[in-house]
């Protein structure tokens, strides 16, 4: 006989992946994202509202990065960047930046730094 | 378009304090919109990058200029900025578009088709691709018989009772006549040919991922008949391969919109001893003489 499922099922978008960058995603960056669970990001240069931003796809064969899925479809489902920078279930928008709960797949960049 | 207009478009000669959010993405180069007079100018974009970025603006008729951005990140197709956010960034985006489309600087319907056609077109796909092959469960479930493919006994991967097992070159009347190209295997067992020789396809249950396994080792074992599901119209074959190829569900490539699966009909090797070329090949595909095989697939 059937039961109840213990689990719940949802829709979630990816593979996407953030590649190794200064200051941007460097391995305090890395850190802070396994401990948090999110993946924060600024207002653009040319940008009016923060945004989270992220490469479609997995990480490619040999880069160093992190590869994630989420919960929370990206704003718009074209080119090879996408962009979070809407308010939703498992996405905020603060003044500064935007967050976005994650689940990650991978991590093959550095994320222990010597203090 | 190889004459460009731009006199309906002003053309910043340096970025400046443009602010806007990305509204729509072009298939158009850089370069394309340096010809059609834009100058870009190197920036960081906060997250690592340093695009180009390029500021324009259009005057809808009689109404305000809207300024707009093109941001290129040198990879082939830019960015639309609009300075809106939210849903009014893509209705300003789009009446951008309409307004660079009317001083013939992009075809809305060409160089932002991947609008529509890479990611939304996957998504919209993923929930066609179910009804599709419930759709196609259903009609197998009452398609008649039209040609059948000879099976293995080994393998049943359906269970012995689904179907009948039918082997024989004795079935086929004209080898020519049915002639069939590939099959493409989809993940859910349901394996695709398409005939060469005319318009529709043909589907193959092979039943499961077992049968599916037992393909990639070069021999088949088929529990199914094929069948005639013509009526299936509507099926864009093309979009649906390409996700299920892209999702790597199977074995294939797609190259030219065709695809192109690893195994192949002719890799048939039977167990009954024939000869591969006579089996699931060419060879097989042919009318069945007789008509007592024709039956209903349970």
């Amino acid at each position: 006989m059937a039961g109840t499922p213990s689990y719940v099922e949802r829709a979630i978008y990816g593979p996407f992946h953030r590649l190794l960058a200064e200051d941007v995603q460097d391995a305090a960056t890395v850190m802070k994202q396994l401990l948090s669970g999110e993946v924060w990001g600024k207002t653009a240069r040319f940008g009016l509202v923060p945004a989270v931003k992220a490469y479609r796809g997995g990480l490619p064969e040999g880069m160093a990065g992190i590869e994630f899925w989420t919960f929370e479809e990206p704003d718009r489902p074209v080119g090879p960047r996408h962009h979070w920078t809407e308010d939703g279930e498992n996405v905020t928008v603060e003044e500064d930046f935007a967050k976005l709960s994650v689940v990650f797949a991978r991590v093959t960049q550095e994320y222990l730094v010597d203090e | 378009m190889n004459e460009l207009d731009t006199k309906q478009v002003r053309w910043r000669e340096a970025p400046g304090e443009f602010r806007g959010e990305i509204g729509a993405v072009t298939r158009l180069d850089g370069e394309h919109w340096r010809r059609a007079g834009a100058h870009f100018e190197r920036i960081d974009d906060a997250q690592g990058e340093t695009p180009l970025l390029g500021v324009g603006a259009v005057r809808p008729g009689a109404e305000d200029e809207i300024e707009f951005g093109l941001l290129d990140y040198e990879e082939g197709g830019v960015y639309l900025l609009v300075p809106a956010r939210g849903e009014e960034r893509r209705a300003l985006a789009q009446e951008v578009a309409k307004e660079l489309e009317a001083a013939g600087l992009l075809s809305v319907a060409e160089d932002l088709a991947e609008e529509r056609s890479s990611y939304l077109a996957t998504r919209e796909l993923s929930a066609r691709v179910k009804a599709l092959e419930q759709a196609v469960g259903e009609q197998l479930a009452n398609a008649t018989v039209h040609t059948v493919i000879p099976v293995a006994t080994e393998v049943s991967p359906l269970g012995e009772e689904t179907v009948e097992e039918i082997s024989g070159e004795d079935q086929v009347e004209d080898p020519a006549e049915h002639h069939i190209g590939t099959v493409h295997w989809f993940n859910s067992g349901i394996g695709v040919i398409s005939p060469e020789d005319g318009p529709g396809h043909v589907y193959v249950d092979v039943g499961s991922l077992d049968a599916l396994a037992e393909a990639k080792d070069g021999r088949v074992n088929f529990k199914y008949s094929v069948v005639s599901v013509d009526d299936v119209q509507g099926f864009e074959k093309k979009a649906y391969v390409e996700h299920l190829a892209q999702e790597k569900l199977f074995p294939a490539s797609v190259e030219e919109g065709r695809l192109y699966g690893s195994e192949k009909v002719e890799e048939y090797e039977p167990k009954s001893g024939r000869p591969a070329s006579s089996s699931l090949g060419k060879g097989l595909t042919g009318k069945r003489k007789s008509a007592s095989r024709r039956r209903r697939i349970k």
